[in-house]
């Protein structure tokens, strides 16, 4: 039989025959150094003894499921949540997404790292009212190792590297992923926080993407069920948990700080006592560099990030003071780290555009403009966006204002966005339109056919 | 650690970690990064490698993900613009200028699309049509059984062909003529 008979074996030629181009001499030579430090590094730190002397002798193990750990990067994503106001638009999809959330009893939320074990898993149990009632959550990455568990009447935060727990009720407390999921959605119905592209295509199925402007996040929903599939890149289903899933469980040998009321008294150690005090120190810097204080506020958000190191936005506002302050190395090496601690603890998540912004600007002071270019690529087709919807501006706008979310803080309008983005995109590009008097449509269409024509200046291709 | 180990253990598969990367991702500065990726990711799982069934197909199955998370990175970076800004891919848009740019348009659509699939299939697929890994030594790479091994990449190849039915009828038309 003629293999092109079958529409598999045509599948696979094609395969085949993409994969049969030589790697660019170019590419390879860069591989082959990439290959030489990681060869140096291996002669540098060794491995146990032994250790690759059994690699031929061990038999097939089992395959082992790790579940792994993040706090941080949707409860980064939720807070930041926390901070938006809403204005009105119904959608289609979302009020029957919203309805269906309220039927199921269970969500499984999953990362995977990228040997296909999990990175982050949590199972919510969600009650009749779309709210959480029971929740689990077991996180690890190189910064963060967390396991936390929460029932009616317990709250159980077991940071794995500190080899701490620390007991709360749900009162003082609580742990989540997306809090109130369901009102999140019922809040995102409102004219202008998203964006439905109905039936595209994910993972070989139709579904309707949903955008969610002011986070800059997506998420993917089932076009029979309503329900989401995937949310911010993390793999979401509906089935009940094992058995036990809820249980709290001290784990041996922990040390256990119990902070319910009524429970003995106990020494908290000097870590937590750190992170307790660094949200004081970061709005005495935020107050600081509203006030043009640079110096000050670069000392006190340094405090602050000693204290607790993955606050990304201590480091960001540190980058900022530093650049106020012309020293552009250190402001790129903090914005680095914005950008590091985002792709490690929610690598799925779209990236910091407003940190990539400020980096690239940082490289753009000291001449380097082929590092400033790349940056500038992350940013650029983002801030054009918030010009067809100003409600995405919401990240850069807190990137700009040290004391946004602040109570009784002025939070920019739509109008006002837009017209701080004109003005990004000329510090951004030295381009802007000709015509002082181009209206917001024209503006648009500039930025848009700009981007088009230029974006290859950027190394980004476009189709 | 002996500098004859990792000739014994990465040596013999430094080619195809490389022609792996590249293939997928088709850009000098991302298969960089993808390639650096993986190493990381290499170094980190070591101990994972040292004690599995088939460390060669672990380290393959590794570079392959950190290809496709270069990959969806990329694609999530741009599809802002792409929303907006540029016209639709392919089946709505006017035809390529030579026919053999359109192939290779087509065949990175169909490796971006292998990116798509549940992370399983995608590296079954690349493991058996890229590399040519036997079925056993996929599912040894994958944790799983040959006969699951098998079924993700019957699925994976059923996704794509539904994905793509015009490349596979024209694969036999161009066949049978």
């Amino acid at each position: 039989m003629n293999t092109s008979e079958k529409p598999e074996a045509d599948m696979d030629a094609i395969l085949g025959h993409a994969m049969d181009k030589p790697v660019p001499v170019e590419v390879r030579e860069r591989m082959h150094r990439r290959l030489a430090d990681f060869r140096e590094r291996f002669e540098a730190e060794p491995a146990p003894a032994g250790f690759w002397t059994r690699l031929s002798a061990i038999p097939p193990r089992a395959k082992a499921v790790v579940f792994a750990a993040t706090a941080a990067g949707l409860a980064v994503a939720a807070g930041i949540a926390a901070l938006m106001i809403f204005t009105a638009r119904p959608a289609y999809a979302l009020g029957q997404t919203l309805q269906a959330l309220k039927q199921v009893g269970f969500m499984h939320v999953v990362r995977h790292s990228a040997d296909g074990t999990f990175a982050d898993e949590r199972w919510i149990e969600i009650g009749a009212n779309g709210r959480q009632v029971r929740y689990r959550q077991d996180t690890h990455s190189t910064l963060i190792n967390f396991f936390a568990v929460q029932d009616e009447k317990t709250v159980l935060a077991h940071y794995k590297d500190k080899n701490t727990v620390v007991l709360y009720t749900p009162a003082q407390q609580t742990v989540e992923w997306i809090g109130d999921l369901g009102e999140l959605f019922n809040d995102f119905q409102n004219e202008g926080n998203v964006v439905i592209e109905p039936n595209v295509q994910f993972r070989g199925h139709r579904a309707h993407l949903v955008r969610w402007l002011k986070l800059n996040e997506e998420a993917y929903i089932d076009p029979d069920t309503k329900l989401p599939l995937s949310i911010m890149g993390y793999d979401v289903s509906y089935e009940a948990p094992p058995a036990g899933t809820f249980d709290i469980v001290i784990p041996k040998g922990a040390l256990v700080v119990d902070k319910r009321p009524g429970a003995p008294p106990v020494e908290e150690p000097q870590w937590m006592k750190d992170q307790e005090a660094a949200p004081a120190k970061f709005d005495e810097a935020r107050a600081a560099l509203a006030a043009g204080d640079y110096e000050k506020g670069e000392r006190l958000c340094a405090e602050t990030v000693k204290l607790w190191p993955e606050l990304t936005w201590a480091w960001y506002w540190l980058g900022y003071a530093q650049s106020k302050l012309a020293k552009y190395d250190q402001a790129i090496g903090d914005y680095t780290k914005v950008i590091e601690v985002f792709r490690e603890v929610c690598p799925t998540a779209a990236p910091p555009h407003y940190a990539y912004l400020a980096r690239g600007l940082a490289y753009r002071a000291k001449g380097m403009e082929e590092r400033a270019k790349p940056d500038l690529a992350v940013a650029l087709p983002m801030m054009i966006d918030v010009l067809r919807h100003p409600e995405g501006a919401q990240l850069f706008n807190m990137a700009d204002d040290p004391l946004f979310g602040k109570q009784q803080h002025h939070m920019p309008t739509p109008e006002e966005s837009k017209r701080r983005m004109y003005d990004l995109l000329r510090l951004a590009t030295g381009q802007a339109p000709t015509d002082a008097t181009a209206s917001d449509e024209q503006r648009l269409v500039f930025w848009e056919n700009w981007w088009k024509v230029h974006a290859a200046e950027y190394g980004v291709v476009t189709r | 650690m002996a500098t004859g180990d990792y000739d014994r253990v990465i040596r013999p598969i430094e080619d195809r970690m490389m022609r792996t990367v590249w293939h997928i991702v088709r850009d000098p500065d991302d298969a960089d990064d993808a390639f650096q990726a993986a190493l990381a990711k290499v170094w980190v799982n070591r101990g994972k490698i040292a004690g599995h069934a088939n460390p060669h197909g672990l380290i393959l199955r590794i570079c392959i993900n950190a290809a496709y998370d270069v990959l969806r990175q990329k694609a999530k970076q741009r599809r802002v613009a792409a929303l907006q800004v540029l016209p639709p891919v392919r089946q709505d848009s006017s035809p390529s200028p030579s026919e053999r740019l359109a192939v290779e348009e087509d065949h990175l659509m169909v490796l971006k699309a292998i990116g798509e699939l549940p992370r399983n299939q995608a590296e079954a697929i690349t493991l058996r049509c890229v590399e040519g890994l036997p079925y056993r030594e996929i599912g040894d790479a994958l944790g799983c059984s040959e006969v699951t091994a098998r079924t993700h990449v019957a699925r994976a190849r059923e996704r794509l062909c539904e994905m793509f039915p015009h490349l596979v009828r024209q694969g036999m038309k161009e066949a049978t003529t």
